[in-house]
């Protein structure tokens, strides 16, 4: 595990660049286009995953780390970590089909849990509807909003594979406070039942999914209130 | 789900007339009613401003049979999947379009056929189930679509 700062082949390094899942200030743009003209940046790439990859002499890494702290902004992780997340447009503004806000989310599961060592590389995205621009079905931890504040949760996806993985819905209906607590749940779980560097797709296929299933109880604490709001606006109880 | 075009009015105002009042029915349950639970449903959707009714699909009065004025069952319909946005494999069962639609579909045929999220696919299986709706089904669709002068 460790930073996102590759030399290259070409001698150059490339420093991964990581913001809320992909969301940029102009303040943070501008100071990002700056910056790169400061160090030296041949050229950046936005990535898969929705960070920005710097490719400077490496005599300029240094001044790179402050200019990127300076604009609120982290560099990348790597290795057998919890990477970055990865959410799609996925608010009011950027998408007309967004069921809910997946950048207040996206943004908390981040900042609590990426850089956390896990027995593999874990990497967790967020949708803001079924149809997934993010990929969330093959994600390790995938999270698909269903209403407002209201969540399906997919596990053991891989993506990025010659042998994709399609995840399995282990929650339906659960709020964001949830969609944290179960996370918190399966890594304590994967990281008893993993072997060194196993994949929780593979960990899964081991040991079987009962293992990470959350319990009714556990779930019923977290249930989005959106789940019953019709059957309440219908006056058909719930 | 969330979609630019669609005219929940509109649907609103077919689907009302659908309604055969308490003049009929003597006392209005629209919770046990195909059209009381359209109009619910589709409330909500404008109440909410969502597309998606959670659990919606779950409560449709399906024991409601009804006899509705077939006519105005056709309009409402053809005016439902005029509004369908065509989601073809990203097809939703809570979707507002895919509940009114189902409702009204048991109040005209009696019946639900698997919708695939494609309005011609659903009107050829229409027209496979009973010929002579699907018939009319395609004309006021094809008469009412977008570049078309409107039905009055």
């Amino acid at each position: 595990m460790g930073d996102a700062i590759f030399r290259q082949r070409s001698g150059v390094l490339g420093v991964g660049i990581v913001s809320k899942c992909g969301l940029l200030t102009p303040a943070q743009l501008a100071g990002l286009g700056k910056l790169a003209e400061t160090t030296g940046c041949q050229y950046c790439k936005m990535t898969t995953r929705q960070t920005l990859i710097f490719l400077i002499p490496s005599d300029r890494l240094e001044e790179l780390r402050k200019g990127v702290a300076a604009l609120g902004l982290r560099i990348g992780v790597f290795g057998e970590i919890v990477r970055n997340v990865k959410a799609c447009a996925g608010n009011k503004d950027l998408c007309q089909r967004a069921l809910s806000d997946v950048f207040n989310l996206g943004g908390e599961l981040q900042d609590r849990f990426m850089n956390r060592p896990t027995p593999r590389d874990f990497k967790i995205s967020v949708a803001g509807c079924h149809r997934g621009c993010t990929d969330p079905y093959c994600a390790d931890y995938g999270i698909v909003a269903t209403g407002e504040d209201t969540y399906n949760i997919y596990l053991g996806g891989r993506g990025g594979s010659r042998k994709p993985v399609h995840g399995t819905l282990i929650a339906e209906g659960i709020n964001g406070e949830g969609a944290v607590a179960l996370l918190e749940s399966i890594l304590k779980t994967y990281t008893e039942c993993a072997e060194p560097k196993e994949r929780i797709c593979n960990t899964i296929e081991r040991v079987g999914l009962e293992r990470f299933l959350p319990s009714e109880d556990f779930l019923a604490k977290y249930r989005s209130r959106e789940e019953s709001d019709f059957l309440s606006f219908a006056g058909l109880g719930g | 789900m969330a979609a630019r075009d669609v005219n929940l009015e509109k649907i609103r105002a077919a689907v009302d007339r659908c309604c055969k009042t308490e003049a009929e029915c003597n006392k209005c349950e629209k919770v046990s009613c195909l059209i009381g639970y359209c109009q619910i449903a589709l409330d909500y959707s404008r109440q909410k401003h969502s597309f998606r009714i959670p659990r919606g699909n779950e409560h449709i009065p399906r024991r409601d049979f009804r006899a509705y004025y077939q006519p105005d069952l056709i309009l409402a319909l053809a005016e439902v999947l005029l509004q369908c946005q065509g989601c073809r494999d990203n097809h939703e069962e809570e979707c507002v379009i895919n509940i009114t639609r189902s409702a009204l579909e048991l109040a005209l045929l009696g019946e639900n056929i698997d919708y695939e999220g494609s309005a011609l696919l659903y009107l050829m299986q229409v027209s496979r189930l009973n010929p002579d709706i699907g018939r009319e089904l395609l004309q006021l669709y094809e008469k009412n679509k977008p570049g078309k002068t409107p039905e009055a």
